[in-house]
């Protein structure tokens, strides 16, 4: 019996001797691989969504995406579909009905916003964009204004024609404007955030040439269910202009839903209170002095310096913002330029001149804080400030004053200004 | 065949790092807010203070395996008992690894993947790993670790300039119990040492520099600790949403440059190191059921182990969170115990064994030397 069950053991063992085991494992891998070899390409069974546009009209929730097929020439071949229905989902299902592909949204570069759905609410879209549908956080985030199907075909051919592409224009906003990504995720975060306050680039759909606009040829194309228009070939026969327009407006939303638009002046008013908005420009006029004869100077922050001190006196918030600048005279503007301007081995940021750069910072600064009081929006991060540096004194404040405790703030400012030399 | 203690401070090194850079940084935010880089902190430290007592038992077992150092100052009833442990605990990490890589693979990396094309090779490669025994895995550890800091520390910087040093504020509002309830829940992804008790008999002391391994556990702890900085930093509120921390950190802002697509090679080294901590913890187990059956053959252990993360694949595929299975206040007691308790409890028996055994010998020299004496003196009285 003993024995018996030593050869059995012994059997056993041999039948999983190492060697035997890859073998084993290697006709485990062919029984599960080799039928995969009967499926079919995946770019046949799945679209390449590279943007996604989505807004409400009449109720309906309306989608277009730009769909990027694989061609042999190396010629991009963008097509747009679009589609309709009672949700999201429904919407985005009838376009993978009509095409007979399931819409692959790992490659979704940009997701566009339209008017309809800003104001009603971008929370549930972007939910179900992101979890259900996979489209990654890092996606650029932008509103836009005009019809759906018309911005996503001038996105298109922007590409195709002027090899511009939308996701990085808005990216550069972030240099210059912004000063942070346009993207699902800084919304997210922005969203969840005490304030609740999010920020997206807004670009526009314009029929009319305006200034800053690019002009981009636009099909005309049907907006029923699963309509497509191929945007390889673009040529003239039935295609209206268009144009795309980035004028640094940016679209703030309060609760997931579209609160103001500030143009590119205010923020770049705002952006003096933000570290990371190195660029900027300080335009100052009548400026008069040994070097100066009523001249308009532009002068070119080379490098900006923000300290914030959030205190409480007497139980009053004080915010101090120091900032400090190092600056480059770019432009002189004088009617009748002196010779004095050609002058060497002098300085040019004169006691005038440094004078005239501080109070224009500090009305732009005094005006934007003014701005962020009526409207009820901290752009100046003053709750984060607070929260972080002097927790308790402002959470009893908070109790106090709720919502409006921008108001009762006392707001210094000191500014420093130095030459790059 | 032996490891030396070079090869030995890189696969703790390994270890210590082996869990953290998946889900692990998303939960701990959910109890511990902003401070969660501090239950790490002390968690690892104290991972790092007990490898060392591990590895002062390791030097007096000299010669032995666990299973015969542990029966000789457990008795065999306890030392099965604490082999079980040891099973459920291994085999928890071996789970987690290979579930956490299974998701990132399949769900995370690539938008349509059979998971059976992942796990498939996975199992032959586990196997193979574990067959060859810990040396291999030794060879394989050091080959990728420096690859591994050096991408680390690429996407921690790289990220480092979106984050808002401010998140971290206030410091411990709501006190330390936030970091005690967090560090309680989530204890079961740490315990990094314990896969040292199934190296007792198999490292080579000859070059021994503890002052290696220290600077390998303080190194492990700071790369973890710069990854954890940068992504509370850059993630903040929305910490809890981000899965594959690694992943995330370096998607967070892509810059279309050509050094974006080195976060990739980065993560994919990241998938090698992980698929190696797979094959240690797969090891440890393969031992470990080896000794608690009493099984010559090595063959049969690996076998099993193969299949129970092939099994894995099919637990809570796609639906079932992984933390569900994973942060059960048992998975806590059991790292406890055998990370912390195991590793004391071993020590004060083999002291309390070890002063009876030299009490014995003194008593059985004095006896020896009081009869040597006698025996003198009756020479002394018959001359």
């Amino acid at each position: 019996m003993k024995e018996k069950k030593i050869e059995i053991k012994k059997k056993l063992m041999s039948i999983f001797s190492p060697r035997k085991l890859v073998l084993w494992l290697s006709i485990l891998i062919l029984i599960f691989t080799v039928p995969t070899f009967n499926k079919s390409a995946m770019s046949e069974t799945q679209a390449i969504v590279t943007m996604l546009c989505v807004d409400k009209v009449d109720d309906k929730i309306k989608v277009a995406t730009t769909v990027l097929t694989p061609s042999q020439d190396k010629k991009a071949n963008f097509q747009v579909y679009s589609g309709e229905g009672e949700t999201l989902g429904y919407a985005v299902d009838s376009i993978s009905l009509a095409m007979g592909k399931e819409m692959g949204f790992a490659q979704c570069k940009i997701m566009a916003l339209g008017e309809n759905i800003c104001d009603e609410g971008v929370m549930q879209v972007l939910d179900y964009m992101t979890r259900t549908k996979k489209v990654g956080r890092n996606a650029v985030l932008v509103s836009f204004t005009g019809d759906v199907i018309d911005f996503t075909q001038a996105v298109a051919n922007l590409n195709l024609e002027k090899s511009l592409r939308l996701d990085r224009i808005v990216s550069f906003d972030k240099r210059y404007i912004l000063t942070q990504d346009s993207n699902i995720e800084t919304f997210y975060i922005g969203y969840y955030s005490p304030i609740s306050l999010g920020i997206m680039s807004k670009v526009k759909l314009a029929t009319t040439e305006e200034f800053n606009a690019i002009e981009v040829a636009s099909a005309d194309a049907g907006s029923s269910s699963g309509s497509s228009t191929d945007m390889n070939s673009t040529g003239d026969g039935g295609e209206n202009k268009k144009f795309i327009m980035n004028d640094g407006t940016v679209s703030l939303f309060k609760q997931g839903k579209h609160y103001l638009d500030m143009t590119l002046d205010e923020v770049k008013k705002a952006n003096i209170f933000v570290n990371d908005a190195q660029k900027g420009t300080v335009v100052v006029e009548n400026v008069t002095d040994h070097i100066y004869n009523d001249a308009k100077v532009v002068v070119n922050i080379l490098k900006k310096d923000i300290a914030v001190e959030p205190n409480f006196k007497d139980g009053i918030p004080i915010y101090k913002t120091d900032v400090s600048l190092t600056v480059f005279i770019d432009e002189v503007i004088e009617e009748n330029p002196s010779e004095r301007l050609l002058r060497r081995n002098q300085d040019f940021l004169t006691n005038a001149l440094i004078e005239k750069i501080k109070q224009k910072m500090e009305s732009d600064m005094r005006e934007i804080i003014e701005y962020c009081q009526d409207n009820k929006v901290d752009l100046l991060g003053v709750y984060k400030h607070f929260y972080a540096l002097k927790n308790k004194d402002f959470e009893k404040y908070l109790d106090r004053v709720g919502e409006d405790y921008l108001n009762e703030i006392d707001y210094q400012i000191s500014i420093d200004v130095k030459s790059e030399n | 065949m032996k490891i030396n203690y070079r090869q030995l401070s890189i696969i703790t090194f390994m270890s210590f790092i082996a869990l953290k850079f998946l889900a692990l940084p998303s939960l701990l935010y959910i109890e511990s807010k902003n401070m969660s880089m501090f239950v790490s902190l002390i968690l690892m430290i104290i991972d790092g203070l007990y490898a060392f007592v591990i590895l002062d038992l390791m030097k007096k077992s000299g010669e032995k395996n666990i299973y015969e150092f542990m029966k000789n100052c457990l008795g065999t009833v306890a030392t099965k008992i604490v082999l079980i442990l040891l099973i459920i605990k291994y085999a928890l990490v071996a789970g987690n690894i290979s579930k956490g890589l299974e998701f990132f693979v399949v769900e995370n990396l690539y938008t349509e993947f059979d998971w059976f094309v992942f796990v498939l090779p996975l199992m032959i490669l586990v196997g193979f790993m574990v067959y060859k025994g810990i040396r291999n895995i030794a060879r394989v550890s050091e080959m990728v670790c420096w690859a591994i800091v050096i991408g680390l520390i690429y996407i921690a910087l790289k990220a480092l300039s979106g984050m808002d040093i401010l998140s971290y504020l206030p410091f411990l509002k709501d006190g330390f119990k936030p970091l005690v309830d967090s560090a309680w829940i989530h204890l079961s992804w740490f315990g990094s040492a314990t896969f040292m008790f199934m190296l007792f008999g198999f490292v080579d002391f000859r070059e021994e520099k503890k002052s290696k391994m220290i600077k390998y556990i303080i190194f492990a702890i700071l790369i973890v600790e710069l990854l954890y900085f940068v992504f509370y930093g850059l993630f903040e509120v929305t910490s809890p949403t981000h899965n594959y921390c690694i992943s995330d950190i370096s998607q967070f802002s892509s810059t279309y440059s050509a050094i974006d697509e080195l976060s990739w090679l980065v993560v994919s080294m990241w998938i090698v190191a992980q698929a190696v901590q797979l094959a240690l913890y797969s090891y440890c187990l393969a031992q470990a059921i080896k000794f608690l059956f009493d099984i010559k053959n090595n063959t049969l252990p690996i076998i099993i182990v193969v299949l129970y993360i092939f099994a894995w694949s099919f637990i809570g595929e796609n639906t079932v969170r992984m933390e569900r299975i994973f942060f059960t206040p048992f998975a806590s007691i059991v790292t406890f115990v055998a990370q912390y308790i195991l590793p004391i409890l071993l020590e004060i028996v083999y002291a309390i064994k070890n002063k009876k055994k030299r009490a014995k010998d003194r008593i059985e020299r004095v006896k020896d030397e009081r009869e040597k004496n006698r025996d003198k003196k009756e020479i002394n009285v018959n001359i």
